[in-house]
C-alpha cells in the first residue's frame, strides 16, 4: 500500500523524483526547543517576569495599607457622622453600614443612637444594624437596651418583637 | 325640669373644658434655622409662608383630665406655665411646644419652606405638610402623617396610622425613610427620580405599578425588596411593621 503511494508520487514529480526524495530525507527539522526556546532568548523575559512579580507584590502590600487607612478614615467618618445631630447625615451614614462588619466603637455608637435619638427611623435603622451583625444575640442584651431607650420606647420594642417573631 | 337639667349639664360641660386660641409669630427666619414643632395631642398643618416669618395659629381645648390636674399639695391646678403653648426663637432654632397640659391643640403653621423642620405629636393626632422644600423629620404616635407635593429628603413615622408621601422632586438630595405600624406606607413618585428603594413589609405585601425590578435581600430573618430607579441614588427605606407598602406613579 505504502509502496504504491510512493510510486504514484514518483510518477507525478517525474525526473526530479530522486532529488526531491533525497532532499526530503536530509532536511531534518531541528528540535523545537532548540529553534524557538533557547536559554539566551528567555533571559530578558525572566527579568521582566521577576520585575512584574515584584511590582505586583509591592502594589498588593501598598493596596492593603491603603485599604486599612481608608477603613480607618471611614470608621472615623462614621463615628463623626453619627455624633452630628442632623438626621439626614445620620440616616445616610447608617445606610452606608449595611453589609459592613462593625467595630466595637461603632456598636456602642449604634446603641447610643437607639437610646437617645428622637427620630424612630434612626432608632430602627441602628437597631437593624445591631441585629444584622449579631450584636444583640442574647435576649438579655435586647432587654437591657430597650430599658434604656428614652424616646418612642413602645414603638422600638414593637419593632424588635416584630422582627424576632418572624423567625 | 328637663330644660333645667339640660342647662345644668351644658354649664357643667363648659366649666370642665377651657379653650385657648392665639396667634404666635417670630420674624427673620432664614434657611439656616431649624424649626421644631411639638404637640402632645391634636393636629399639625404646615404650609409655606410668603415671607420670612414663622406664624403659628393655635387653638387648644383642655378636657376634663387637664383641668383636674392636681399639684404636689393636692390642690387642683387651674392653669400653669405649661398649659400655654409657646413659640421661642434662639440663634438657630425656632421652637413651638404645646405640652400635655395645653390639651388638644389644632396647630396651623406657616414658615419659610427652605427651613429644615421637625414635627412631632406625642400622643394622638395627624400631621400634614404641604409643598415643603427642605428636609422634614416628622412622626406621630397615633395618627396619619402626610407629605403633599414634597420635594426634599424626609423621615416619616406613623406609629399608629398611615405614612403618606407624595414625592414630586426630580431628584432626591439625601437618604430618606418612612415607617408605619397599624397603617399603610404609601409613596407616590412623579416620574422616576434616581433613587434606591429598600422596602420591608413584615406582615403585609409590597405592591407597585412601577416597572422597576425588585430583588430580594435576606439578612438573617430580615427580608428586604430592593429596587434601583434610574440608575440608583440616595436610599429610601420604606418599612411597615405589620401591614402593606404601596409605591405608585404620581400624576
Amino acid at each position: 500500500m505504502q509502496k504504491e503511494h510512493v510510486n504514484l508520487w514518483r510518477d507525478a514529480i517525474d525526473d526530479d523524483a530522486e532529488r526531491v526524495w533525497t532532499s526530503i530525507r536530509e532536511d531534518v527539522a531541528p528540535p523545537l526547543r532548540h529553534a524557538y526556546a533557547t536559554k539566551d532568548a528567555l533571559r530578558p523575559y525572566r527579568w521582566l517576569l521577576a520585575a512584574a512579580i515584584a511590582a505586583v507584590m509591592v502594589t498588593g502590600a501598598w493596596n492593603l495599607a491603603l485599604m486599612k487607612q481608608l477603613a480607618d478614615v471611614h470608621a472615623d467618618y462614621v463615628m463623626a457622622s453619627l455624633a452630628i445631630d442632623l438626621s439626614e447625615n445620620r440616616l445616610a451614614t447608617l445606610h452606608s453600614l449595611y453589609g459592613e462588619s462593625l467595630s466595637a466603637d461603632a456598636v456602642e455608637a449604634l446603641k447610643d443612637l437607639v437610646r437617645i435619638s428622637q427620630d424612630p427611623n434612626i432608632q430602627l435603622t441602628a437597631l437593624d444594624l445591631l441585629l444584622d451583625n449579631h450584636e444583640l444575640s442574647k435576649d438579655q442584651d435586647v432587654e437591657a437596651l430597650l430599658q434604656q431607650v428614652r424616646h418612642n420606647g413602645h414603638f422600638v420594642e414593637a419593632a424588635v418583637r416584630a422582627r424576632s417573631i418572624r423567625t | 325640669m328637663k330644660k333645667r337639667l339640660f342647662i345644668t349639664l351644658l354649664m357643667s360641660t363648659l366649666a370642665a373644658t377651657a379653650s385657648h386660641a392665639d396667634v404666635l409669630s417670630v420674624d427673620n427666619v432664614t434657611s439656616d434655622f431649624r424649626l421644631f414643632i411639638t404637640v402632645w395631642e391634636g393636629e399639625i398643618d404646615l404650609k409655606p409662608a410668603s415671607d420670612d416669618k414663622v406664624r403659628v395659629d393655635v387653638e387648644c381645648e383642655q378636657g376634663n383630665d387637664a383641668a383636674r390636674e392636681v399639684n404636689e399639695q393636692g390642690l387642683r391646678v387651674i392653669s400653669s406655665d405649661q398649659s400655654l403653648p409657646e413659640l421661642r426663637k434662639s440663634d438657630d432654632k425656632v421652637t413651638f411646644k404645646a405640652a400635655e397640659q395645653a390639651g388638644v391643640c389644632q396647630i396651623e403653621v406657616t414658615a419659610p419652606q427652605s427651613v429644615r423642620t421637625q414635627l412631632r405629636i406625642n400622643d394622638k393626632g395627624k400631621i400634614t405638610v404641604s409643598n415643603w422644600r427642605a428636609r422634614v423629620t416628622t412622626w406621630s404616635a397615633g395618627g396619619d402623617v402626610t407629605l403633599l407635593d414634597h420635594q426634599a429628603p424626609f423621615s416619616v413615622t406613623a406609629m399608629s396610622g398611615d405614612a403618606n408621601i407624595e414625592y414630586r422632586g426630580a431628584t432626591l438630595e439625601a437618604d430618606s425613610a418612612a415607617t408605619a405600624a397599624n397603617g399603610v406606607v404609601k409613596l407616590s413618585l412623579a416620574g422616576e427620580p434616581p433613587m434606591t428603594l429598600r422596602t420591608q413589609a413584615r406582615w403585609g405585601e409590597v405592591a407597585t405599578d412601577l416597572d422597576a425590578e425588585f430583588k430580594r435581600e435576606q439578612i438573617d430573618n430580615a427580608s428586604w425588596s430592593v429596587a434601583t430607579l434610574a440608575g440608583g441614588g440616595p436610599i429610601v427605606t420604606l418599612r411597615n411593621l405589620n401591614s402593606d407598602i404601596v409605591i405608585t406613579r404620581g400624576d
